[in-house]
């Protein structure tokens, strides 16, 4: 019986002109989703590539300076008394202009289903030019890196994963609406009734044709994806396609399930679009907006709010700045600042380098902390989003394409880390009198990304939408008196 | 043998602490047509969907082929085929299409086009209107689709809801003749109707409802059109 339910549904469905319609806009919408995600990617690559050659451009130009001292061609500017006028040629082995220029590239790579999914708006940068010297920073100085972002310019698109959260879900509601809403009120579902059909088998049937439907549209459009992207039978390709599956088969009996409660065709409409309005458009932010810890602020506006208060305090008179430096010299480098060997004792540029430093540790300091507080607040996404299929699913799916806010803010930490790491070097060889050999700028550590281990949250929240699906299918299927 | 193909016995029902059906009692036999006469809010249409299993009585039981619709109700709606009063059919399909979908989802049976042609024929609907939108269809033209699906299904009872309201004379004399061609291929017709001159032309017996109950009962062989007349209008007052 179901079979020939479906038989007549997919016959109802072919003379429908609305249907075609809808299909039709289903098909344009897939495939501008696709086309938007794989040009974001491409965009990303481009810039990707970019960063990468104006690094090693910065680094040959270093490696020629080398030869240019070292046979004698030419000679570096003196720091001391730099005239402002002639160009300035930099000496790499001078630890204090090494650290402006020994730039390093740390870069995110592009998750393997970037296209699919273009990430969410709080994406950050995925690139971060890193030298010593605290100000030129752009760990802390984010708008230069902004600009070779694309993934901070894809954040927000529109992409398959919005597709499939939004999209699918509205032409569903619409396709199940039309579907049990019209019957009953136009008899048909009275007359099938009489036949000897029961409720369960006309819902039933109604909803695997039109679930289908969409299902099948929905996974056509991630396998045309994950091929473009030669993703198909990848891990994470196959994670996406069974995840799609697990939504689309959730938001089916999910409709069922709201289908059974309209009563009349107002109600019906009704209730199906409040539930895509509550669960899609209301829900997330009202969950984000519960969890998110009070008081907790952007940590990069933290950071700077810290370092100005200290350069308002070291800048008030000689005696305070010159209290801080000697703080800062015996917190962070175990040295009386008064005893700083003679090679480093120009006066001016150790302590401008000091209090940049300050400016640096703290600012670093500030964002860990700030790191650590959205921690708190990614711990109870993880924990409570499942009550929020649809923020579960976007956080789930974008984790598995590589764009989730917790891998960005992974490499946020991993630069933060490296720039620790860089910026050390030079602040030991400033005190110590040491100079940068060519051997040290060949030699220097590379920054080295570590994909961090994937949150379980994916199965836990899977695992829900599959209980949830037989729960509400249980109650889609249970008697009631739809026919009366 | 049982030669009462439907059977209810003592079933009420009630909607809310309305009493709509009180007490009813009667039997078709096989092969016999039988209409169920009354005012507006007798308890006709509610007796009639509890005949189709739409809904079961509060109490009480029907008995179709001697299978109780409360126990096995698939099979009992299995001998019967239920037209409302109006046949709400799939306008996007064509009259051969409805009858094709909805006796495969009847019967799971699926018959040949000529098959379904040659039903929809007998049952009265003109042989150009059969690949027609059913869109372009009167009621009368959807009635006999109802009739066709009968008539292939072979069900052993009709149950028609007010078959003939808003039918013109000539449809509606169209419509009494496709009723003796499913009755004269064995089986029962119950139709519910408030026309007591169109139901004393078809039906062979005539039971008339007044509020949930069953008030009397006529044999228009036996009985003047008058008579009929004069008594039904003394019952239902």
């Amino acid at each position: 019986m179901i079979s020939s339910l479906i038989r007549l549904d997919l016959a109802l469905l072919r003379s429908s002109r609305a249907f075609w319609l809808l299909f039709v806009f289903l098909i344009m919408a897939a495939t501008f989703a696709l086309i938007a995600g794989l040009d974001w990617r491409t965009r990303y690559v481009n810039a990707a590539q970019v960063a990468r050659e104006q690094a090693a451009e910065a680094h040959n130009m270093l490696a020629k300076v080398y030869e240019d001292l070292a046979s004698g061609r030419q000679e570096p500017s003196d720091v001391d008394n730099y005239d402002g006028a002639s160009p300035f040629i930099p000496d790499p082995r001078d630890p204090y202009v090494a650290g402006f220029y020994h730039e390093q590239l740390a870069e995110l790579p592009p998750g393997n289903l970037l296209g699919l999914a273009t990430g969410s708006t709080e994406l950050r940068s995925t690139h971060h030019t890193i030298r010593s010297v605290p100000v030129a920073t752009l760990i802390r100085i984010g708008e230069p890196a902004e600009r070779i972002n694309p993934g901070a310019l894809a954040a927000g698109r529109f992409d398959l994963l919005a597709f499939i959260i939004y999209l699918c879900p509205l032409t569903l509601a619409i396709l199940l609406f039309d579907a049990v809403a019209r019957e009953r009120e136009g008899g048909q579902a009275a007359l099938l009734a009489g036949l000897g059909l029961r409720q369960k088998e006309l819902l039933l049937a109604r909803g695997l044709t039109r679930g289908s439907i969409v299902l099948l549209m929905a996974l056509i459009a991630s396998i045309i994806g994950l091929a473009l992207l030669g993703q198909l039978m990848s891990i994470a390709g196959l994670i996406w396609l069974g995840g799609t599956s697990i939504y689309l088969l959730f938001w089916t009996a999910l409709l069922l399930g709201v289908a059974r409660l309209g009563y009349g065709l107002i109600g019906s409409a009704a209730i199906a679009f409040t539930t895509w309005l509550v669960l899609l458009l209301v829900m997330p932010g009202l969950m984000e907006r519960a969890l998110r810890p009070s008081g907790l602020l952007e940590p990069r506006i933290m950071a700077d709010a810290e370092v100005r208060k200290v350069e308002r305090e070291v800048s008030v008179d000689e005696a305070s700045r010159a209290a801080a430096k000697a703080l800062v010299a015996r917190k962070y480098w175990q040295v009386d600042f008064d005893e700083v060997p003679t090679c480093a004792n120009r006066e001016g540029i150790v302590s401008e380098y000091v209090v940049r430093r300050l400016s640096d540790e703290i600012y670093t300091a500030a964002m860990r902390t700030g790191r650590e507080r959205e921690q708190i607040y990614e711990d109870r996404l993880d924990r409570w989003s499942w009550l929020v299929p649809t923020l579960a699913f976007r956080r789930s799916m974008e984790l598995v394409a590589g764009v989730s806010p917790i891998r960005q803010r992974a490499f946020e930490a991993q630069a933060i880390d490296y720039h620790a790491q860089w910026r050390n070097r030079v602040t030991d060889a400033l005190f110590t009198c040491y100079q940068f050999t060519r051997s040290d700028f060949e030699n220097a550590p590379q920054f080295k990304w570590n994909e961090p281990l994937v949150s379980s949250m994916p199965w836990g929240v899977m695992s829900f939408l599959v209980v949830f699906t037989l729960l509400i299918g249980r109650y889609v299927l249970s008697p009631y008196p739809l026919f009366q | 043998m049982n030669t009462n193909l439907l059977t209810l016995s003592n079933v009420n029902k009630r909607y809310g602490d309305r009493l709509i059906v009180d007490s009813l009692s009667f039997s078709v036999a096989q092969g016999s047509i039988t209409a169920l006469l009354g005012p507006n809010g007798a308890g006709k249409t509610t007796t009639m969907k509890m005949c189709a299993g739409l809904f079961s009585p509060d109490s009480g039981s029907i008995s179709i082929a001697g299978f109780d619709l409360n126990v096995d109700r698939r099979t009992a709606q299995g001998f019967t085929t239920f037209l409302p009063e109006n046949v709400a059919l799939y306008t996007e399909l064509t009259g051969r299409e409805n009858l094709a979908h909805l006796l495969e989802i009847s019967t799971g049976i699926r018959l040949s086009n000529s098959d379904l042609d040659k039903a929809l024929v007998v049952a009265g609907l003109p042989a150009e209107a059969i690949s027609r939108n059913v869109s372009t269809y009167s009621k009368g033209m959807r009635q006999k689709v109802g009739i066709a699906l009968a008539l292939a299904k072979e069900a052993k009872l009709l149950l028609l809801d007010e078959p003939t309201s808003g039918l013109d004379p000539h449809s509606a004399t169209e419509f009494n003749r496709a009723i003796h061609e499913v009755a004269g291929r064995g089986a029962s017709v119950l139709m519910a109707t408030h026309d007591i001159w169109r139901a004393r032309e078809v039906a062979d017996r005539l039971l008339v409802m007044v509020q949930g109950r069953l008030a009397v009962e006529f044999d228009p062989k036996t009985l003047s059109a008058e008579e009929i007349e004069r008594q039904f209008f003394l019952n239902v007052r």
